[in-house]
């Protein structure tokens, strides 16, 4: 099966800042991934890439084989780090929008789990706090039948008890054409459902491969290997 | 996708513009109320009160010009640069469409501003002056000078300038922001100084030599003539000037955009 993302010597800097270099990956569909590594490791910027955020520098990034652009706009799902959604914007209206540009939106499935994490769908955006803000964008990100997602730091902001249901979202949301792509720095909460992971360091990757095998050949938790690796 | 981007773009825009609008209409109705009290017979405070009101609300119909520019390019700046770019750059259109949307969102708005503050004005006209003989009479003065093709010309290079205006402002932001990761608006404000300057040579080029013209035009019908002239080459400016920013806005969307 063609691989959902690909990357052919992708770089990218900021200035004089190499914040990606010459990165050569390819993305199977039907997998969780973990895109994991240090503060400033490139994990956002490789994000971004994809989701048509930025630009590279050099080398090119693909999805579904296509360029970034409008087709793969619809094919992505994103969810950034910081809240992007405006201010203004009652939560139900959230919903309208993305009903509105999205064919792939399942407005049913946004409801019930707005209900599940007990949002109020008539509060603005501005009322809610941070952590109920940020389950707002997840509900919208994974309220959509997408083929790839791309999510930055999801359960960065929210409770213990909202990240298992987050996890069980991305686990129950998650089908055999999709790939979800987690960049995060709480491994320990996520690698129980991670099917392979990416360490990332300096923009360079250091390892990829399957969290299942790696248990087994070292006998180390991904949270515990990726203490050892990063060590400072 | 264009029609639901302009949807949401006139909603967005609605929220600060409505309240322009309804400012600019309470202003005028302030102002004919003020004008149609006949002071003569009270004392000088209350007298002082009605020039005060009335100097306030013509200060403000002013104000409502600049506030109505500002609401449009920070609308811009947000929509596209800030966070909220996040939400619009993800969107699943062309990056034209998403600058054509704003772009007669943002004209739409203008005009709608516009012609409330050109009812505003009328109202105020009317009360004070108290028939309305006095606009027909300005028309036929008008009308002497004019042919059909002034009519047609005169509105369209009224659209298109507007249209070059915007679009001179929406390429100054977005090259600064292209370029700036902090002092962005800086970073505009100078290149927005650069393309004025550029765009006033081209104005000087192109209108001299037809402003010369004019001024030596002997007769009516020549004056008409020279006139449409004016307005034909203000036309073809304005029309270029527009259509060089709105590919390079779309440019630098495609292959600089650049959210950190």
């Amino acid at each position: 099966m063609e691989a959902i993302l690909t990357a052919q010597d992708l770089t990218k800097r900021y200035g004089n800042t190499v914040a990606l270099s010459n990165l050569n990956l390819n993305l199977p569909r039907g997998k969780i991934i973990g895109l994991l590594g240090p503060n400033g490791s490139g994990k956002t910027t490789f994000l971004k890439l994809a989701a048509g955020l930025l630009v590279p520098t050099a080398g090119r990034i693909r999805v579904n084989a296509l360029p970034i652009g409008e087709k793969t706009k619809s094919l992505v799902s994103y969810l950034p780090e910081r809240t992007y959604l405006p201010m203004h914007m009652r939560v139900r209206e959230t919903l309208d929008y993305f009903e509105d540009f999205y064919a792939d939106f399942d407005r049913a499935r946004a409801n019930s789990m707005l209900e599940a994490l007990q949002v109020p769908t008539d509060a603005r955006m501005r009322e809610l706090s941070k952590g109920t803000k940020e389950k707002v964008q997840l509900v919208l990100v994974m309220a959509r039948r997408a083929q790839l997602y791309l999510l930055d730091e999801p359960i960065g902001g929210v409770d213990p008890a909202t990240r298992d249901f987050i996890l069980q979202t991305i686990v129950s949301n998650f089908h055999e054409e999709s790939t979800v792509l987690i960049s995060t720095h709480l491994i320990w909460d996520v690698e129980k459902v991670l099917d392979e992971f990416i360490f990332l360091q300096k923009g360079v990757i250091t390892r990829y491969d399957e969290t299942q095998k790696v248990r087994e050949e070292t006998g180390l938790s991904l949270d515990e290997l990726f203490r050892e690796v990063f060590r400072c | 996708m264009l029609g639901k981007l302009f949807k949401h773009d006139m909603r967005a825009l609605s929220r600060w513009m409505r309240f322009v609008v309804l400012g600019i209409i309470s202003l005028a109705l302030l102002i004919t109320v003020s004008i149609a009290i006949d002071t003569q017979y009270y004392d000088s405070i209350v007298q002082s009160i009605q020039v005060m009101v009335m100097g306030l609300g013509v200060m403000g119909l002013y104000a409502s010009v600049i506030i109505t520019a500002v609401f449009v390019y920070v609308h811009y700046y947000r929509s596209m640069f800030s966070d909220e770019g996040y939400l619009t750059h993800t969107l699943p259109a062309k990056s034209w469409h998403i600058l054509l949307s704003k772009l007669l969102s943002s004209l739409l708005w203008m005009f709608i501003s516009t012609l409330s503050l050109v009812l505003g004005v009328f109202i105020i006209a009317w009360v004070t002056v108290g028939d309305l003989y006095f606009i027909s009479s300005a028309l036929r003065s008008i009308g002497e000078y004019v042919n059909a093709a002034t009519v047609i010309m005169a509105p369209a290079d009224l659209l298109i300038s507007s249209v070059s205006g915007l679009l001179q402002i929406f390429l100054a932001i977005t090259i600064g922001c292209a370029i700036a990761n902090k002092h962005r608006f800086w970073a505009a404000f100078g290149i927005y100084a650069a393309i004025s300057a550029c765009s006033g040579l081209i104005n000087s080029i192109f209108g001299f030599p037809t402003f010369i013209t004019l001024m030596f035009s002997y007769d009516d019908a020549n004056i008409t003539n020279n006139a449409n002239i004016m307005l034909m080459i203000d036309l073809i400016k304005n029309c270029a000037i527009a259509t060089i920013c709105f590919f390079w806005i779309n440019r630098l969307l495609k292959r600089r955009l650049n959210l950190q």
